[in-house]
C-alpha cells in the first residue's frame, strides 16, 4: 500500500504534474468549485445548479447529447475525409473502398451516418422538451430562436452529407433539393414572379447552388465544402452563442 | 414580465461537479455505446452509383426528409418546398414573441397553457404522421399501400385531377381565413384580448395555414383537387 | 461652442450633426457598404458562386436516324435525358425530366402515360400532366433532319407541345 502512495507522490509532487493540474483531486468543496472553474471545458457550467436541473427527467440530456453527437460526427467525419475525394468519377468508388479495404472504414462510415440520424432525432426532441416545459419563454427568447437556426442546420448538415457518396439517394435528393431552391418566389427560375427580377435558369439560387445547370462535379464539390467546412462553422458559431446565452439568461429552466 | 435575471434564492443549489457531469459523463457513454454498437450490426444505407437517367423506385429521401416529399405531393414546388418550410421555421422562431403566457416556464405544465401544447404537439406529431406515411405507404411511382398491402406495379392509374372554378376558390379561401379569424375574436373574445391585435393576427394566420395543408391534403385525397385558387403567376 | 451652433442651426430651420455623431454614422455607414459589396460580389447574380464557363455536355446532340425508331414507340435515351415518340412519320423529342422537381419520369409502355418515381406526378403520352403535383407539362424540345439524315436535338429551344418533325 505505501508502494502505491509512494508512487503516486512521485508522480504527482513535482513541478511538472503541478503545472498541468492546478488543485488537488480530494473530494473537498474547494475542489468541486476549482474542478468547473480552472478547466476550460467544464467552466461552461456554473459551479453550483439548481438541483432539478440534475434530474434526467427534466431535461433528458438531449442538448448534451446533441452537442455530444456534434463532436462525435467531428470526429468521425475527420478521419473519412482521409479517403474520400468530391470527384463525381471517385465518390462512389471511394465509398466502396471505405466499406469493403480500408480498415475500421465500414465502422467508420456507419457511425458517422447513424449519429447523423441519431442527432435529427435528439435535436427534434430537445425542441419539442425545450416547449413542453415552456423554457422559450422570457427571458429566453433569443436562445430558442438560436435553437430553431441550430435544427435547420441539423438538417442541412444531414442533407448535404447524404449525397456526398454520389449514389442513386444522394443524386436524386440534390436534384430534388435544388429544384426546390429553383421553384423559390423571385430568386428561383421556375418560381413564381421569376420574370420580374429577370432571373433565368444561370443566375438564379439553383445554379450557385449547383455550380451549373445540370447536377455534375460543381455540384458535389459544393455540397462537399457546405458540409466539411461552412455549415460546420456556422453551426459551431451559433452553438457557442446557445449554450453562453443559456447562462447569461439565468441558466438552465426552472419553476420560478 | 422585465428581461432581468430572476434568482431564486429558495432553490436548493447542488454542485455541478460531479452531480451533473456525472450524468453528462454517463449520456455520453451511453449514446457512444448504442451508436457503435448499432455501426457495427447495422450497415449504413448504400445505393447503387448515381444513375441520371433513371431514379430508383420509389425515390426516397432519408426518413426525416419524408415528411417534407410527402407534403410536395400535394402542393406546387414553391409552396410546399420553400414557402411553406419558411413558414414553419419562421414560425417556430416566432413561438416565444406570439406566446406571452408566462405560465409554464420552466416545468412541465399543461393545464396553464392548454392551446399553445396542443397546437405544438399536434404539429409536431402531423410532421411525424408525414413521415410515417412516406416511409411505410409510398410504393413505386409513389403509390399510396397500407402498410398490409403489397407493392405492386399493377396499381390502377388515378383519375386526372380537377381544380376549384376561381370564383369558388377565391370565396373558399375567403370563408377559411376570414371565418378562421373571426371566429374567436366573437367567441372567445378573451383569447384575443389577451394576445392583442398583432400577436393574435400572426398566432391565428400560422394555425390557419397549418390545419389549410392539411385540408388541401384531405380535398387532394378524397376528391382529387388540384388547385384550390389559380392565379396567372402561382397556384396553390 | 457647439450647444451655440446647434441653436444658431435649428433656428434658422438647418440640420445639426456633432462632430462625433457625423463620424459615428459615416464609420457605420462605411462598414455596412463595404459588407454589402462583399456580399454582393459573392452572393449577388453576377458574383462569386456563379461560374461563367460550364464544363457541360453541349445541348444540341444528334439522337439516331429516324429508321433507328420503330413506328408508334416510345424509346428513352437515358444518357440523354429525353424520349424520341414516333407516330407513324412523326417525331417528337419530350423532356425525361418531371417538371416538378427534376426526376427522370418513366414511360410505362402498359398504360400509355410517363410516371415519375418521387412524387407520382403522371403524364399522357403527349406530355400533358394529368395527375401528381406536376405543375406543367413535360418538355417538348426543338428536333431538326440534318443533311447527313440525323435527327438533331436542341434541348435549349423549347417548342410547343403539338410540335411535330413528319418525315
Amino acid at each position: 500500500m505505501n508502494l502505491i502512495s509512494d508512487i503516486i507522490k512521485k508522480i504527482t509532487d513535482n513541478e511538472i504534474w503541478k503545472s498541468v493540474f492546478r488543485h488537488g483531486y480530494a473530494d473537498t468543496p474547494r475542489n468541486r468549485a476549482l474542478q468547473t472553474i480552472s478547466n476550460v471545458w467544464l467552466h461552461i457550467h456554473p459551479v453550483k445548479i439548481p438541483e432539478h436541473a440534475t434530474k434526467i427527467r427534466f431535461t433528458w440530456c438531449l442538448g448534451g447529447i446533441t452537442f455530444f453527437i456534434f463532436f462525435f460526427e467531428t470526429v468521425t467525419g475527420i478521419l473519412l475525409m482521409f479517403y474520400y475525394v468530391p470527384d463525381v468519377n471517385r465518390a462512389y468508388a471511394d465509398m466502396i473502398d471505405l466499406m469493403y479495404a480500408v480498415p475500421f472504414g465500414r465502422f467508420l462510415r456507419n457511425s458517422h451516418r447513424w449519429a447523423g440520424h441519431a442527432m435529427v432525432i435528439t435535436v427534434c426532441f430537445h425542441m419539442l422538451r425545450v416547449f413542453l416545459t415552456g423554457s422559450y419563454k422570457a427571458p429566453r427568447q433569443f436562445n430558442w430562436l438560436l435553437g430553431v437556426m441550430l435544427l435547420v442546420l441539423t438538417l442541412l448538415l444531414s442533407f448535404t452529407g447524404y449525397l456526398l457518396p454520389w449514389d442513386q439517394l444522394g443524386y436524386w435528393a440534390i436534384t430534388v433539393g435544388t429544384n426546390m431552391g429553383g421553384a423559390t418566389p423571385f430568386i428561383g427560375y421556375q418560381g413564381p414572379f421569376a420574370e420580374l427580377l429577370g432571373v433565368k435558369i444561370n443566375s438564379d439560387i439553383r445554379f450557385a447552388l449547383l455550380g451549373g445547370t445540370q447536377i455534375d462535379a460543381p455540384a458535389l464539390l459544393r455540397a462537399y465544402v457546405w458540409h466539411c467546412i461552412a455549415i460546420p462553422i456556422i453551426a459551431g458559431g451559433l452553438m457557442i452563442l446557445h449554450f453562453w446565452r443559456i447562462r447569461k439568461d439565468g441558466g438552465i429552466s426552472g419553476p420560478l | 414580465m422585465s428581461n432581468h435575471v430572476e434568482v431564486n434564492n429558495k432553490t436548493k443549489k447542488v454542485f455541478t461537479w460531479p452531480n451533473l457531469v456525472a450524468k453528462e459523463f454517463l449520456a455520453a457513454i451511453l449514446v457512444t455505446i448504442f451508436l457503435l454498437l448499432y455501426s457495427y450490426y447495422v450497415d449504413a444505407p448504400l445505393r447503387e452509383l448515381a444513375n441520371p437517367g433513371e431514379p430508383e423506385n420509389p425515390a426516397k429521401a432519408p426518413w426525416y426528409f419524408l415528411g417534407l416529399q410527402e407534403a410536395l405531393v400535394y402542393f406546387d414546388p414553391w409552396f410546399a418546398g420553400v414557402v411553406l418550410p419558411s413558414i414553419i421555421i419562421v414560425g417556430l422562431m416566432a413561438i416565444p414573441y406570439l406566446d406571452i403566457n408566462p405560465k409554464g416556464n420552466g416545468g412541465y405544465n399543461f393545464s396553464d397553457r392548454k392551446f399553445a401544447v396542443t397546437v405544438f404537439v399536434f404539429g409536431f406529431t402531423f410532421w411525424f404522421v408525414l413521415i410515417i406515411i412516406g416511409v411505410y405507404m409510398r410504393g413505386p411511382f409513389w403509390t399510396f399501400f397500407w402498410p398490409w398491402e403489397k407493392w405492386s406495379f399493377d396499381f390502377p392509374t388515378p383519375p386526372p385531377l380537377v381544380s376549384f372554378p376561381n370564383w369558388l376558390g377565391v370565396l373558399a379561401l375567403l370563408i377559411y381565413f376570414g371565418g378562421g379569424l373571426m371566429l374567436p375574436i366573437k367567441r372567445c373574445r378573451s383569447f384575443y384580448e389577451k394576445l392583442g391585435l398583432i400577436r393574435y393576427n400572426i398566432t391565428m394566420i400560422m394555425f390557419l395555414i397549418m390545419m389549410g395543408v392539411i385540408i388541401k391534403i384531405v380535398l387532394r385525397l378524397m376528391f382529387n383537387i388540384r388547385y384550390v385558387l389559380q392565379t396567372p403567376w402561382f397556384n396553390i | 461652442m457647439a450647444e451655440a451652433l446647434k441653436e444658431k442651426e435649428l433656428k434658422s430651420g438647418g440640420i445639426y450633426t456633432s462632430r462625433r455623431s457625423f463620424f459615428t454614422i459615416a464609420g457605420w455607414g462605411i462598414f455596412l457598404m463595404t459588407l454589402l459589396a462583399y456580399a454582393w460580389e459573392t452572393l449577388g447574380p453576377k458574383g462569386f458562386f456563379f461560374p461563367k464557363v460550364l464544363f457541360e455536355p453541349s445541348p444540341v446532340f444528334p439522337v439516331g436516324t429516324p429508321s433507328d425508331f420503330a413506328e408508334n414507340t416510345v424509346t428513352t435515351l437515358k444518357s440523354r435525358k429525353v424520349f424520341i415518340v414516333r407516330d407513324g412519320n412523326s417525331f417528337k423529342v419530350i423532356s425525361v425530366v418531371c417538371q416538378h422537381l427534376g426526376c427522370a419520369v418513366h414511360w410505362t409502355k402498359e398504360k400509355n402515360i410517363f410516371e415519375c418515381p418521387c412524387h407520382g406526378s403522371k403524364y399522357y403520352r403527349n406530355g400533358v400532366n394529368f395527375a401528381g403535383p406536376a405543375p406543367r407539362p413535360l418538355y417538348h424540345f426543338q428536333l431538326s433532319l440534318s443533311d447527313d439524315g440525323k435527327l438533331i436535338t436542341d434541348t435549349r429551344k423549347i417548342v410547343p407541345i403539338e410540335t411535330e418533325l413528319t418525315i
